[in-house]
């Protein structure tokens, strides 16, 4: 006999190792903290409040203040449109609406503003990054559309409400989580964006910060940004963090027995709705991709150097393969954790390890520059550092989706397998692993895909001489080079594809009812 | 093989679950843990179980002790079967392949197939049903193959945790009784926890009735049926007539007339226990016994129950009489009363829940 490890209390060794991992998915965090307090209330005031600074923090509020409605009132619009009415070709739309998401924003960015530089500036930046986020309103507003049980509708008209005052009084109430939870993520998004926004010259926070590094490097000027940048990032994830509890619960149980009575539109109802479905369409997906097509047939295809293309390529894969592995490596204990020991300090470990992946990646990229010089110079500039940077920006791609698959081999199962004779190492090997392995694959595949279209961190952390497809596309565009500028374009669109393909499954498959 | 517990105790945080639990599971048979959900039943399966180990006590399964408040044998080592609420079946794995678990890394339960044909032949499941997936069988299947596989390893006991309590009423009685069959043929020493006295009572030998964490009685189906330690026991275990009476010499008198009393209590006023099957309902006729007005009949097809109202004295008390019979019952009919009674000293109705 052997002493008893009781049923709820935590592994210590596994407690520790999901303690490091969130430790260093905290570090951009505690460095802005640190800095902060280190560079003191003056200096930092200094910093902060200049006509610079004002201009920055006005533009990214008039941004997010006009971008975060639209996204709400177009994603909302197209998913009733899709989900509650008969609008022609449903299924179509369903894909089309999500598949924006192919595009990364600065792709989108550079597909206009090399076809017209109208789109400079305010007006334009709204429109494209407009276009490129709605999709996160759009899918959650979908999910929840479906995850509303009809009989609510059926007993709100048969207690006497009409069409339009059901949708008013019971459906929008229950719409509200999934429309504030997905603006919340369109904000963190904008904060972080730095590609669309500096190709369509609308200096943020995230583009200054960027200008700043490459002028000084290693300037507190940038750092005390970055600091800004971080408390409004922060407001945010605390205002998501209190609706995301209630939304998630709300979407668990989307078992719904029976599709919801879809409202007809009138002749002149579908023409309008086809209309603008069309129009959306054209815009956010069908600009971008006839432009990178353009680019590719008018481009001076002769003097492309596909070998370079072909090694970036290459050298890309290879840096999102091992920077999945170590993500995943990273995010298993987590996921464990939190799904297997739920309990304050498993929460705290978990909810660590969110941080990353809500501050813009300029953040973590200046934060893992700023402490390797400081503490670690040998580590500055290597392939390492640029893993660990991708781990704290994409850990929670990988948890969440191992956290599911966790989900789906319940302890009941380790201990139907320990009944029958097997030690808990072999448990791991022919129950738990084998239930879990397609989830930790789905998440080690979505960081992948993540990596290999990631800009921002790479721009700063790359080792000279390393080349990304999104750094080469990045100074290809920035030099104008908008013909060589495209095939990596293409490349990076076509390896998005499958992670939007990952990440709308479930809402694709329930539309397949 | 038999399994003994002594002083076991178990708390969660302030909440102590289990207080002292004494009981010897013999050897062979099926004994069920029968208590309202949150009693401690399951708490106290899953510490023979391994999966939990005890705060006090010592558990032993045969001579071997595999728990005591300081250690604990790791479950893989004690030779139990475990039938989950609904199987836990792999459901990476075929039906083969579950049931060849325990045998060894068996792949696809290949090496063990005459094991497993043996098995499935043993809980009444076809042949070919071998290459399923758990998610392809029925619920009653899927127990029937998780019994197959704790079986599998020739357990020394058997653990059933409400292994019937998810299968529909058309499915329960049939899977019941091909588990019970296969636990017979093996010969197996099984502890089922149930909350249902009807299959406490039609499944096992011995009937241990907990409450609140603490075991009240234990002993047959008949016993704990007919001689519950307590009123609150005996309405747990079934519908119950309780009256107001007085016991003499071993009779019990009540508005219902004079009984034996099973188990002696001192002479003096007594709650009276009597089952509503026990009181016989029929026509009104001039030889006199105990005159009701009928108040209501619920009709259940098999049998129906009676409410009545005792005239004269106006006592309430319910009669189950055979359904045939029902419909033609009139609103004043006679009453009879068969066979023995309980009582208890009136104070006992306190400790009823």
């Amino acid at each position: 006999m052997k002493p008893f490890t009781r049923a709820g209390q935590t592994p210590p060794g596994l407690l520790l190792l999901g303690g490091l991992v969130a430790l260093v998915t905290l570090i951009p965090l505690v460095f802005v903290a640190v800095y902060s307090v280190l560079v003191g209330p003056q200096e930092a005031y200094r910093l902060i409040v200049r006509p610079r600074v004002g201009e920055l923090f006005g533009n990214t509020l008039s941004l997010i203040a006009l971008v975060l409605p639209l996204c709400a009132g177009i994603g909302t619009g197209a998913a009733w449109l899709v989900e509650r009415t008969r609008v022609p070709g449903r299924r179509v739309w369903g894909v089309l609406l999500a598949a924006p998401l192919v595009v990364p924003a600065f792709i989108n960015g550079f597909a206009w503003v090399s076809l017209t530089a109208r789109v400079e500036g305010f007006p334009g930046a709204v429109m494209i990054v407009t276009l490129s986020y709605f999709p996160l309103v759009y899918l959650p507003v979908v999910g929840a559309l479906r995850g509303i049980d009809p009989a609510l509708e059926e007993s709100a008209r048969a207690l006497g409400y009409g069409p339009w005052r059901t949708l008013l009084r019971v459906v929008a109430p229950q719409l509200r989580p999934a429309i504030l939870g997905g603006m919340l993520l369109v904000g963190l998004h904008l904060l972080a964006e730095f590609g669309a926004l500096q190709m369509l010259r609308f200096p943020t926070f995230t583009t200054a910060i960027y200008d700043q590094f490459q002028s000084t490097f290693n300037g507190p000027a940038a750092n005390v940004l970055a600091g800004v940048l971080v408390a409004c990032s922060l407001v945010l994830l605390v205002a998501e963090a209190g609706l995301a509890g209630r939304t998630r619960y709300a979407r668990l149980g989307m078992g719904v027995a029976r599709p919801a009575t879809r409202a007809r539109l009138g002749p002149l109802g579908t023409a309008g709705a086809l209309a603008a479905l069309v129009g959306l369409v054209v815009l956010a997906l069908g600009v971008p991709l006839g432009s990178i097509a353009l680019w590719l047939v008018t481009g001076s295809s002769t003097t492309f150097a596909w070998d370079v293309l072909a090694s970036t390529t290459l050298s890309t894969l290879g840096l999102g393969v091992a920077g999945a592995v170590l993500t995943t490596l990273m995010a298993l204990p987590v996921a464990w954790l939190s799904v297997r020991y739920r309990g304050a300090a498993t929460l705290a470990v978990e909810r660590s390890t969110y941080i990353g992946h809500a501050l813009p990646g300029i953040v973590v990229a200046l934060a893992l520059v700023t402490v390797t010089v400081r503490f670690l110079p040998p580590l500055y500039q290597t392939t390492p550092l640029l893993l660990v940077a991708y781990a704290i920006l994409f850990i929670p791609l990988a948890t969440v989706s191992i956290r599911a698959s966790l989900l789906q081999a319940p302890p009941v199962l380790d201990e139907a397998a320990r009944a029958l004779g097997s030690r808990p190492l072999e448990v791991m090997r022919r129950v738990t692993l084998p239930l879990i392995a397609p989830g930790v694959g789905v998440g080690a595949a979505l960081v992948f895909l993540a990596i290999v279209t990631e800009l921002t961190a790479t721009l700063l952390l790359a080792p000279t001489g390393t080349d990304t497809l999104a750094t080469r596309f990045w100074s290809n565009a920035e030099s104008i080079a908008y013909g060589a500028s495209a095939p990596y374009a293409l490349v990076m669109v076509a390896l998005s594809a499958p992670s939007t393909y990952l990440l709308t499954r479930d809402i694709r498959r329930r539309v397949q009812r | 093989m038999d399994v003994t517990l002594r002083g076991v105790a178990r708390s969660f945080g302030q909440t102590q679950v289990l207080h002292g639990i004494d009981l010897h599971v013999p050897s062979g048979g099926v004994t069920a843990i029968l208590g309202p959900s949150g009693c401690g039943k399951t708490t106290l399966l899953r510490l023979i179980a391994g999966f939990d180990a005890p705060d006090a006590g010592t558990i032993s399964i045969g001579d071997r002790l595999v728990a005591d408040a300081k250690r604990s044998v790791p479950p893989e080592q004690r030779r139990i079967g475990y039938v989950a609420q609904e199987g836990a079946l792999f459901p990476h794995l075929t039906v083969g392949a579950n049931i060849a678990f325990g045998l060894g890394d068996g792949y696809g339960g290949q090496r063990h197939a005459d094991t497993v044909d043996r098995l499935l032949e043993i809980v009444d499941l076809d042949g070919h049903l071998v290459r399923r997936y758990p998610h392809e069988l029925s619920g009653g299947q899927q127990q029937r193959v998780a019994l197959a596989r704790a079986l599998a390893v020739e357990p020394a006991v058997v653990l059933l945790d409400e292994p019937f309590s998810s299968l529909d009423a058309g499915l329960r009685e049939g899977t019941r009784r091909t588990v019970l069959h296969a636990l017979a043929a093996t010969n197996a020493t099984a502890i089922l926890v149930t909350h249902d006295q009807a299959e406490a009572l039609s499944s096992a030998n011995q009937v241990a009735v907990m409450r609140a964490g603490r075991l009240i009685q234990v002993g047959t189906p008949a016993a704990v049926y007919f001689s519950p330690v307590d009123l609150g026991v005996a309405r747990f275990l079934g519908d119950a007539v309780v009256l107001p009476g007085a016991v003499r010499n071993g009779l019990a008198q009540c508005a219902l007339g004079r009984r034996p009393v099973r188990d002696a209590i001192p002479d003096g006023p007594a709650e009276v226990l009597i089952r509503p099957e026990q009181i016989a309902v029929g026509p009104v006729t001039d030889e006199g016994g105990i005159r009701a007005r009928v108040i209501h009949t619920t009709y259940y097809g098999p049998y129906a129950q009676v409410q009545l109202a005792l005239d004269p004295g106006g006592e309430h008390v319910t009669a189950r009489v055979p359904g045939y019979t029902a419909a033609a019952l009139d609103r004043e009919v006679c009453l009879s009363l068969h066979g023995d009674v309980a009582a208890f000293p009136p104070q006992t109705r306190a400790s009823s829940q």
